[in-house]
């Protein structure tokens, strides 16, 4: 709990100011998780400091909400032309993503329990930097990061606000944005190197190196060959473990030609005993 | 059913067919649903593959079902685009009006697939791989919604067709899309409106990029 005070404190997350006589405060409260390692003790425990966002006034506490995600129609359309052009393909992951966001309203929190400041008790912590759990936190977050590769010299796609492109003579780049996943693409390794060594100096960043694994799905390549094939083999038999389905009998084809499905006639609900979705 | 959005065009019917009675389902239904689970299981290792034709061209292909809802006779439209021999892009949704004829659920298809394809041109010109003047050709296999795309006369057959679907008739004036005929067992859309016999099922599963290996 100290250690995730002290990087609010170090983040500059906030500062101590009286509450004006108009605003009502956000409140806001730990919540702790334990860190199981692979298999099952503990290695650590964690708190975290959320806002309680349902506590949020619209047009006073927060305006604009919404946080725009990559197509997948993007990705795949990105994925194919790397295929074909044998083009670097390479993920990375943002650390307390919506940490590094900047507000742009004003937000006085109370403040987090056990750490009330000594003598300024009725004072309200004013919000700097974004919070998990308020309303605002993943926009915050990415219009900074919109903002800084924007300023790297990439040029925002008018059709996916999502994918970031940059071309200078022969050398293309493609970025992907996936809330605090990105896809590099990219047919130069030099560069590819540099773009990840600014994102890096900027945002707290983990590189993942060549993409394999993405929102569920695993990437497979073939660079002699040019291909790329996509699967979601994992999460398909979790699904059909999950309907206790993964003994059955396979079949070819998804729906019997023969069969017209219609609507249940006798209209009672027969959907007990059974987990339609 | 995240399945059906990302690697797997292949599901998408079968389970949107299948949500359609998610309010009120019967036995009937829970057997299809368990049908579709043994397809998976059978097909568990099927992949979306990228790269297989070395060309750089988006391929549309539309397609629509009439009448093929039995209760209120609403028709299906499906489309697919295509990207070097893989699906990039698919839907397949229950038209907002009835259709009163096969060219005009086709016609009604075409604008839908139009929407997409004037989108995917702008993400592909973003990129870098497509020029402005460029058309998408999308192929459909009926050629009264293909000369309706291109006629903008008025028939007594016709002219209650919607405002909103003469919008495919706008862009192929200028020269956004091309509708071109694609004759019915090359049609890769129809697996997204209608339920197939196993070897047209499969061949155009093929075609869409999914491979077993």
């Amino acid at each position: 709990m100290q250690e995730e005070y002290d990087s609010l404190m170090t983040n500059n997350t906030w500062t101590l100011v009286p509450l004006p006589a108009s605003r009502k405060p956000v409140s806001c409260k730990w919540v702790f998780k334990i860190k199981q390692g692979a298999n099952g003790e503990v290695e650590h425990y964690k708190a975290k400091l959320v806002a309680k966002g349902f506590t949020q006034t619209y047009g006073v506490d927060y305006n604009e909400t919404f946080m725009p995600v990559a197509k997948f129609t993007s990705i795949c359309c990105i994925l194919a032309l790397a295929a074909l052009e044998d083009m670097e393909i390479h993920q990375m992951d943002v650390k307390t993503t919506f940490l590094n966001g900047e507000l742009e309203e004003e937000i006085y929190m109370e403040q987090p329990q056990g750490f009330v400041h000594q003598g300024g008790e009725h004072l309200m912590c004013k919000l700097h930097k974004s919070l998990y759990g308020l309303k605002q936190s993943p926009r915050a977050w990415n219009q900074k990061l919109n903002a800084f590769i924007k300023s790297i010299e990439f040029m925002k796609s008018e059709a996916d606000p999502n994918v970031y492109v940059a071309q200078v003579g022969d050398v293309k780049f493609f970025i992907v944005v996936y809330v605090d996943d990105l896809i590099l693409v990219c047919n130069d390794q030099n560069k590819l190197l540099q773009i990840k060594e600014e994102l890096s100096q900027k945002f707290e960043m983990k590189d993942l190196g060549e993409l394999h694994f993405f929102l569920g799905m695993e990437v497979e390549r073939n660079r002699d060959e040019r291909l790329i094939r996509i699967n979601q083999i994992k999460y398909l038999k979790e699904i059909l473990k999950c309907f206790r389905m993964e003994e059955c009998k396979p079949i070819e084809v998804p729906l019997d030609p023969k069969v017209k499905l219609q609507r249940n006639a006798n209209g009672n609900d027969e959907s007990k005993g059974f987990p339609y979705q | 059913m995240y399945a059906m959005l990302c690697t797997r065009p292949d599901l998408a019917y079968p389970i949107s067919v299948l949500s359609q009675h998610m309010a009120n389902p019967s036995m009937e239904h829970w057997m299809a649903v368990k049908r579709i689970f043994r397809y998976l299981q059978g097909t568990l290792q099927m992949k979306l593959q990228f790269g297989a034709t070395p060309s750089k061209e988006v391929l549309g292909y539309c397609d629509a079902d009439w009448g093929g809802d039995l209760e209120d006779k609403r028709s299906t439209t499906g489309f697919v685009f295509m990207i070097e021999g893989g699906a990039i892009s698919w839907s397949n949704k229950r038209q907002p009006t009835i259709a009163l004829s096969t060219t005009e659920a086709e016609y009604m298809a075409n604008t839908q697939a139009t929407k997409e394809a004037i989108w995917i041109t702008k993400l592909m010109m973003d990129l870098g791989y497509m020029e402005e003047k460029k058309m998408m050709v999308i192929r459909c296999n009926n050629q009264g919604a293909i000369s309706l795309t291109k006629n903008p006369t008025h028939h007594a057959q016709t002219k209650y067709i919607d405002v909103q679907h003469h919008f495919v008739r706008q862009r192929v004036e200028n020269g956004k899309v091309r509708f071109e005929y694609c004759p019915m067992e090359h049609m890769v859309a129809d697996v997204l409106t209608k339920a197939l016999s196993k070897e047209r099922y499969h061949k155009l599963i093929n075609m869409f990029g999914l491979e077993t290996s």
